[in-house]
């Protein structure tokens, strides 16, 4: 009995020294194993080799990314030009056609009295200011366009430009070069001659800036184009 | 002393103490510089620098992906404006004329009144020729009067009428879109037949008129005319558009 209690003390000791030992000995174990520098050799160099080939694979992939994106901006850049270019023809187009309100230097005429005019001096006054390049040309803040008819009301005798009375004082406005406008009108023998016969003397002002509503798009039935049949 | 029983297990206990605390103690000193280690701490250094530069590499290829990405959604947005542009700008095109257009309407053919005027210079020797020629407002009357029965594309001669185009003389010469034109003068339109048809029969109508002084002119209504594009170019050197 005596003995027997005597061995348990060292045997006590003994154990818990194991255990103290055992746990150390698996902590370094443990930094062993995460710790690269504690690897081995042949496997760092893998891991490296490994490392470097993904990485030349990236740098590859990032150029390959970088040269797209070089060419999107070039062809956006090309786009943009193409844009810019049909916005500016598209804007020609509806100047040309009267569908865009427009400014410029010009010329205004006014005819105070309808007593003599018919619709035909109009139509010679705007074929006149059209042979002497005008850009735009409106009366009675009516733009004239490609499909715009002046003709004449039998009932009243009054004047009419697309189905609209033109009430007097009539004023044309028409933009261009005011001096070339005014002398097309001023010829020898030309519109203005020709009304003086009637007695009637438009009034002829030159403007630094007039302003010209635009039209209404025309209603379009018959006409077909290259692409629409 | 005498060999007691329980002295066995503790000196097996203690001989593995001993053999782990000298493993473990190996190992502590192996942690501690040594050659071996040194070498590998190079390797270490170079593979942490891999890692960092891969890093970073993977950060740009995420960004530039997604640029690229919204870039594409952008580019085929900018490609459907760029359609509907480019169809809006032909349709403009058909209606000022810088395209051939096709559709039902009417031929006019106008021509110098030459047999009355040989008639009337053998009664009258010496008489000029003026009143029995085409003149440059015949046709420009015309037109205005085709517009008027809804003329939706005019050409003389196959000269486009377009806004702008004028007609004048110079002498005796018609210039149309500054084009000189001689007789026969064959002006076209497209529009509905019956409604240019219907202004022309009126009394005052220039071509009536023509037609009631003898000259040779006629019209013909047709289901399918073709109207030549304008050749000349649209530029604006004083308007501009209104600034808002």
């Amino acid at each position: 009995m005596d003995n027997a209690k005597k061995w348990r003390i060292p045997v006590f000791i003994t154990f818990l020294l194991l255990g103290f030992l055992l746990s150390v000995q698996f902590r370094t174990q443990q930094i062993f194993l995460s710790d690269l520098s504690l690897q081995k050799t042949d496997d760092l160099v893998l891991m490296l080799k490994k490392l470097h080939d993904k990485r030349a694979e990236l740098t590859k992939e990032l150029s390959e990314l970088e040269k797209q994106q070089h060419t999107f901006n070039a062809d956006a850049n090309a786009g943009e030009t193409l844009i810019k270019g049909l916005r500016q023809d598209y804007q020609r187009q509806q100047i040309a056609l009267g569908l865009l309100p427009v400014q410029g230097p010009g010329i205004t005429i006014t005819i105070n009295t309808d007593s003599s005019v018919v619709y035909l001096d109009l139509v010679d006054i705007i074929n006149e200011l059209w042979a002497s390049q005008a850009e735009a040309i409106a009366v009675n803040d009516q733009r004239v366009t490609p499909w715009t008819y002046i003709f004449w009301n039998k009932q009243n005798l009054s004047l009419m430009m697309n189905g609209v009375e033109i009430t007097f004082p009539c004023t044309i406005k028409a933009i261009g070069n005011p001096d070339q406008l005014e002398s097309g009108l001023r010829l020898l023998g030309g519109v203005l001659d020709h009304l003086a016969v009637y007695k009637v003397y438009p009034v002829i002002k030159r403007h630094q800036n007039l302003e010209l509503p635009a039209a209404s798009p025309p209603e379009i039935r018959y006409l077909k184009g290259e692409n629409n049949g | 002393m005498k060999l007691q029983k329980w002295h066995i297990p503790i000196t097996i206990v203690l001989f593995i103490s001993g053999v782990l605390l000298a493993t473990a103690l190996r190992a502590l000193a192996a942690n501690n510089a040594t050659p071996w280690h040194q070498k590998n701490e190079n390797l270490v250094a170079m593979i942490k620098t891999q890692e960092a530069e891969i890093k970073k590499l993977e950060n740009s290829i995420e960004s530039k992906r997604t640029s690229l990405d919204r870039f594409q959604r952008d580019v085929s947005l900018g490609k459907k404006e760029l359609e509907k542009l480019q169809q809006q700008l032909q349709k403009l095109k058909t209606l000022s004329g810088m395209t051939e257009v096709k559709g039902p309407g009417l031929t006019i053919t106008l021509d110098d009144n030459i047999k009355e005027y040989e008639a009337a210079q053998n009664k009258n020797p010496g008489l000029k020729p003026d009143d029995y020629l085409i003149h440059d407002k015949h046709i420009l009357y015309i037109v205005n009067e085709l517009r008027v029965g809804g003329a939706e594309a005019i050409s003389v001669n196959d000269q486009r009428i377009v806004n702008s185009s004028d007609i004048r003389c110079v002498g005796p010469l018609i210039l149309v879109n500054t084009t000189r034109l001689g007789p026969p003068y064959v002006i076209k339109a497209i529009g509905n037949p019956d409604s240019l048809a219907r202004v022309l029969a009126l009394p005052e109508s220039e071509y009536n008129i023509l037609k009631m002084a003898g000259y040779p002119v006629k019209y013909e209504k047709s289901t399918r005319l073709v109207i030549p594009p304008f050749k000349g170019s649209y530029q604006f050197t004083y308007a501009r558009p209104k600034e808002e």
